[in-house]
């Protein structure tokens, strides 16, 4: 039995020394970790400030005073992505940080325990699950007001439900298993068992499944963003540096150019970790990794 | 399913009502000047002054009847505006997803037919990129390079596609292709990972052990097998798409639900934006339901007891 | 009741110096050779309203097309004097007695002709307060209405009225037959009116579909066979369709598309000035701009013309108080105090009135209108510059109006227009109540004798006076600061003739257009 338990654990194992030889995985690191230095530490990056008007410098094309050029209000936009990491990393982090805690330990609760609290929270997931995303979005951008706190709820909500089934499913799929009866047979509470157990077995689809959601994520900001519900100018998110720059987007394209490509890179970088992470940790993709 | 409907209702009103300003204010405009008599009359005339449940309980009443209201602004029954706004979403929601399954499809089985090849790298890449860029973007950019380069964008005034068919698709191809690239991306992606687990199976192994070509093993065993997940993530992107309808419609200009929505929504004309959102959310749950179905009935092995 | 006669009416009428048609004619004259008959011109612009009702939908985006729609008595030209419109003259017989003679033979879009009647039910209905519309205040001097005879009307005013005759021309009127909206729907989705156009057909929020009337009163015109509206919400693809020829004409919202448009190449652009300004509107019982020293400070910490550059992209006039294109009216920022940006005031003015030190304020702005946030970030600046920190406030604009309406909001970014005379811009924003409504809370008295003289005082020459001093006495105690009007910003294909920009944003330019080619 122990062997067992223990077996269960030690399988896990290896994919860490995996991960580093994976090219997607290590990319996909490299990426975001450049957008993490933005998003912590922008002032190592540039000394400008991404709110200050500049009259004299409006619509300038990139140059060596400016990488990435200017804006209509003579910011640069460098700058601006630099500092935009930081508010688009942030709401995604945030949203579906909330998304996966909410979402997550109801989806554990429901289906290790099963019975009533199973059906109730089901249906409160299917509820929302049912409401199309973008509705719900608008609906509680509209009701939150704008602002930066505006898409984290709305994206934390919409994706809630899927954390839930995901996690959920899992949970189902690992309670059958032999360690779960060995470790309630040596006298494990229900919620040691959870947490000890279960939570480190089912990581896997969680992290795969956070990742692409963090994509997701970005996508709906820039999206809200658009159709003016989500962060208010000045603040620099890439979503809005993106919509402001289509005003003029024959004059300056270079306003749009960079902040687009900043998501785009961004969005590569979830999808390539998840990649990896799926390429290593889950066994049915068919690669020879195991 | 029905449950889950009610709960929609309720959740939709109570959203809506939160809400910051109502259709008085909206009506007025800025520079009216307004006695609070006016604003009080206009309040009742809209029902805004009952309480919650009494406005509720009217609602859900004619919502049973088959009776969605009419706008409170410009006084047309809502269903007469889904009528004529849904078919549009609808269309291109078909379109798109035509798109998605034409190209995502074959993309996805040649990659999982040479796994780790250059292809499969550009496949694998490609879709990523084809996922991270945002609609509207994508739509935007579209209409500036054709309109620049090939002095075309799409007719900006909507015709149905039962009077011109030619002029509608020409209306709804850059649409359709905007909101089809990253649904078909994942279609690409799904197939290529369930194609690669079908064709990982012992049975086609001991087919090509036996000598059955490849494309005969792909397409008589492995791709029936493999379609089967590309319909879940069918039905679930279904929601992800509508997301992408409002946008595109936005953009393109195109008369739809999702436009409707929008527009109910900051002019807070509250029966719209409760019908749409209703009808739109029973559309979408038919729909996973159909795909739920369609899954049932593709894997013999899935039966819902 | 005598009856007049038209010979009669009109000799008097010449020697009170009015005429007829005047404006209408001067700008068929603009013409070489006559204009092109037919043809439909597509228009798009980034929004339509929800209702086409004459008398309550008050959407801009609305009034602005009525005139191709619904006539009035008088019609505001372009020098913002009103002319005769279906009112073919007036008299004023005293202060308090005006009387009309309606012109004849002018038919509605249904075929019935217009008499006196249908025009007293009409100002009626907007003074009704059940009507509920917004355009009742304008109207409130109106004691009664008479009908004399067929074609003669006669207006009874509780006393003199020097915006009366521009009133009854305003945004929130129009002449519809006689009982012709009881319940207060029925026009809401179709039009009766006995303008140059015709609703042919209206899609909330997408399509105004007009036509040409044939039974217009004014031979000859117009020159179009219809008008066709659309609703293009991103105006991106505005510029795309007027490159691909699929557009006419456009309005853009957005002034910074100007740029964009210019760079077509085979389009005419137009940049108009218009009566509409972005103001920042203090609030007069809120801490700190309660204290007339910290608004003066405000003022003077400002740099409107930088605001105009950056936010406004230097498309429009920076201000003084009443927008350049009132002309007559507005004082150039030359004859007002406190326009030139003054730092070091600014801060000796805040140390005397803020002694605890550095103060700070709320300013507010509206989801949805980019050119005030971007006025906002500027006003920032340079109000930290002088020691003033500011909190921005960004809210969903049905709050707005309700904070406003109620007279709790606080410091805000504003943008407004559509008046043709001071007392329409000033009076009831800016005289207490129960008069006026004071939106501001300013709660000065100089204000409210100014604004009540002006109103009443019917010499030009004098009002102009008057109203100079209501605009010094705005920049010396800057209860609301204007900062620029923003530019009209139109293009059209070449084939597109005769339109004529009005100050007010307000089609009545687009009547007599035509097509060649």
């Amino acid at each position: 039995m122990a062997e067992a338990a223990l077996g269960g654990v030690l399988r896990r194992a290896a994919p860490w020394r995996a991960l580093r030889r994976s090219p997607l995985f290590v990319a996909g690191a490299v990426l975001l970790g450049v957008f993490l230095l933005m998003a912590l530490a922008p002032g190592l990056l540039t000394h400008r400030s991404p709110i200050a008007v500049e009259a004299a410098q409006v619509f300038r094309p990139p140059g060596p005073a400016h990488p990435f050029g200017t804006d209509r209000f003579g910011r640069d936009v460098f700058t601006r992505v630099v500092y935009g990491a930081r508010v688009s990393l942030g709401i995604a982090g945030v949203s579906v940080a909330a998304a996966l805690a909410v979402g997550g330990s109801l989806g554990l609760l429901a289906g290790y325990t099963g019975s009533w609290v199973d059906q109730v929270t089901g249906r409160l997931m299917d509820l929302v699950f049912a409401f199309p995303p973008i509705l719900l979005a608008l609906a509680l951008a509209a009701v939150a007001g704008a602002g930066s706190a505006t898409p984290t709820v709305a994206i934390a909500v919409v994706y809630a439900p899927l954390f839930f089934r995901v996690v959920r499913g899992s949970v189902l799929a690992e309670r059958e298993q032999a360690y779960v009866e060995a470790a309630r047979a040596l006298g494990a509470s229900p919620v040691s068992i959870m947490t000890r157990h279960i939570v480190r077995n089912i990581l896997s689809p969680v992290i795969v499944q956070v990742a692409v959601t963090l994509s997701y994520a970005i996508l709906i900001e820039s999206a809200l963003s658009y159709l003016g519900v989500g962060v208010q100018p000045p603040t620099p998110s890439w979503g809005t540096t993106l919509n402001e720059g289509k005003e003029f987007l024959e004059l300056a394209p270079w306003v749009s150019i960079f902040p687009g490509l900043a998501i785009m890179l961004c969005v590569l970088s979830f999808n390539f970790l998840s990649d990896g992470l799926r390429d290593v940790l889950d066994p049915r993709s068919g690669l020879v990794l195991r | 399913m029905l449950v889950t409907l009610l709960g929609i209702a309720v959740l939709v009103f109570l959203l809506v009502r939160l809400i910051p300003g109502t259709v008085v204010e909206e009506l007025l405009g800025q520079g009216a000047l307004v006695t609070p008599e006016t604003l009080r009359s206009l309040r009742e005339f809209f029902g805004l002054d009952q309480p919650l449940a009494v406005q509720f309980a009217h609602w859900i009443a004619r919502v049973a009847r088959g009776d969605l209201g009419e706008s409170w602004r410009s006084t047309r029954p809502v269903l007469a505006l889904l009528a004529s706004s849904l078919p549009v979403s609808a269309e291109l929601a078909v379109l798109a997803i035509a798109v998605a399954l034409a190209v995502g499809i074959p993309v996805g089985v040649l990659s999982a037919a040479r796994p780790r090849s250059a292809l499969d790298g550009v496949v694998r890449v490609g879709s990523t990129l084809a996922l991270s860029v945002p609609a509207f973007w994508q739509g935007t950019i579209f209409i500036l390079l054709f309109s620049l380069y090939l002095h075309w964008m799409p007719p900006l005034q909507w015709v149905p596609l039962g009077r011109h068919p030619l002029a509608n698709l020409a209306l709804m191809a850059l649409p359709a292709l905007t909101l089809g690239t990253a649904s078909g991306a994942m279609v690409a992606r799904m197939t290529r990972s369930s194609m690669l687990e079908a064709l990982g199976q012992d049975y086609v192994r001991t087919a090509r052990a036996k000598g059955v070509g490849a494309l005969r093993v792909l397409g008589r065993h492995a791709l029936r097998n493999a379609l089967i997940p590309v319909v879940t993530v069918v039905g679930v992107q279904m929601g992800y798409l509508l997301g992408g309808i409002v946008v595109v419609e936005d953009v393109f200009s195109l008369p739809g639900a999702g436009r409707l929505l929008l527009d109910a929504l900051f002019q807070r004309d509250y029966p719209v934006v409760q019908g749409t959102i209703l009808v739109l959310a029973a559309l979408f749950m038919l729909v996973n339901l159909g795909a739920d179905v369609l899954y049932a009935v593709l894997d013999p092995r899935i039966r819902y007891g | 009741m005598q009856r007049v006669t038209r010979r009669e009416f009109l000799k008097v009428a010449a020697a009170t110096g009015l005429g007829a048609a005047g404006a209408q004619a001067g700008e068929r004259l603009a013409w070489a050779a006559p204009p092109r008959r037919g043809g439909t011109l597509v228009f798009a612009t980034s929004a339509l309203p929800a209702s086409i009702e004459p008398h309550l939908e008050g959407a801009d985006i609305w009034q602005k097309r009525k005139p191709l729609v619904y006539e009035n008595l008088v019609w505001i030209d372009y020098a913002l004097q009103p002319q005769p419109q279906l009112a073919e003259a007036w008299e004023r017989k005293s202060d308090t007695v005006y009387v009309f003679k309606v012109r004849e033979g002018v038919k509605f879009h249904n075929g019935k002709t217009l008499d006196a009647e249908d025009v007293k039910y009409s100002y009626e209905r907007v003074m009704d307060p059940k009507t509920g519309s917004g355009g009742r205040g304008d109207l409130v001097m109106i004691k009664r209405i008479d009908v004399l005879d067929r074609y003669t009307l006669r207006f009874v005013l509780s006393g003199p009225s020097a915006p009366f005759l521009i009133n009854l021309g305003g945004k929130y009127n129009g002449v519809i037959p006689k009982g012709s909206a009881p319940t207060g729907r029925e026009l809401l989705q179709r039009a009766v009116g006995t303008g140059p156009f015709s609703v042919e057909s209206f899609q909330p929020n997408q399509r105004l579909v007009l036509k040409r009337h044939d039974q217009y009163w004014q031979p000859g015109v117009p020159y179009l066979d219809g008008i066709t509206f659309i609703a293009v919400p991103d105006e991106s693809s505005i510029v795309a369709g007027l490159r691909t020829n699929q557009i006419h004409m456009a309005d853009f919202a957005n002034t910074l598309y100007y740029f964009q448009v210019r760079s077509v190449g085979h389009l005419d652009v137009i940049r108009a000035p218009s009566i509409r300004w972005v103001v920042l509107d203090l609030a007069g019982d809120m801490a700190p701009t309660s204290h007339p020293d910290v608004r003066r400070a405000i003022e003077l910490a400002l740099d409107r013309q930088v605001i105009l550059q950056t936010a406004g992209s230097g498309l429009g006039e920076r201000l003084g108080v009443l927008p350049p294109a009132m002309k007559g009216w507005a004082l150039a920022p030359s004859r007002l105090p406190n326009q030139a940006p003054n730092p070091d005031e600014a801060r000796a003015l805040l140390r005397r009135a803020l002694p605890g030190g550095a103060g700070s304020l709320t300013i507010r702005t509206i989801v949805g209108f980019p050119e005030l946030g971007a006025s906002l970030q500027v006003i920032v600046d340079q109000l930290r510059a002088v020691g003033l920190g500011v909190r921005v406030e960004t809210v969903d604009i049905g709050v707005w109006i309700k904070d406003f309406l109620a007279r709790r909001s606080p410091p805000t970014m504003n943008v407004w227009g559509g008046f043709v005379d001071p007392d329409q811009a000033f009076y009831r924003h800016y005289h207490t109540p129960p008069d006026g409504m004071d939106f501001r809370r300013w709660n000065n008295r100089e204000a409210d004798r100014l604004l009540d003289e002006g109103r009443v005082t019917l010499d030009r020459a004098s009002r102009q006076k008057i109203y100079a001093q209501f605009q010094v006495l705005m920049a010396q105690d800057p209860i609301s600061i204007p900062l620029y009007a923003p530019d009209l910003v139109y293009a059209l294909q070449k084939t597109v003739k005769g339109f004529r920009p009005h100050p007010t944003g307000f089609y009545y330019g687009v009547r007599y257009v035509s097509l060649t080619g």
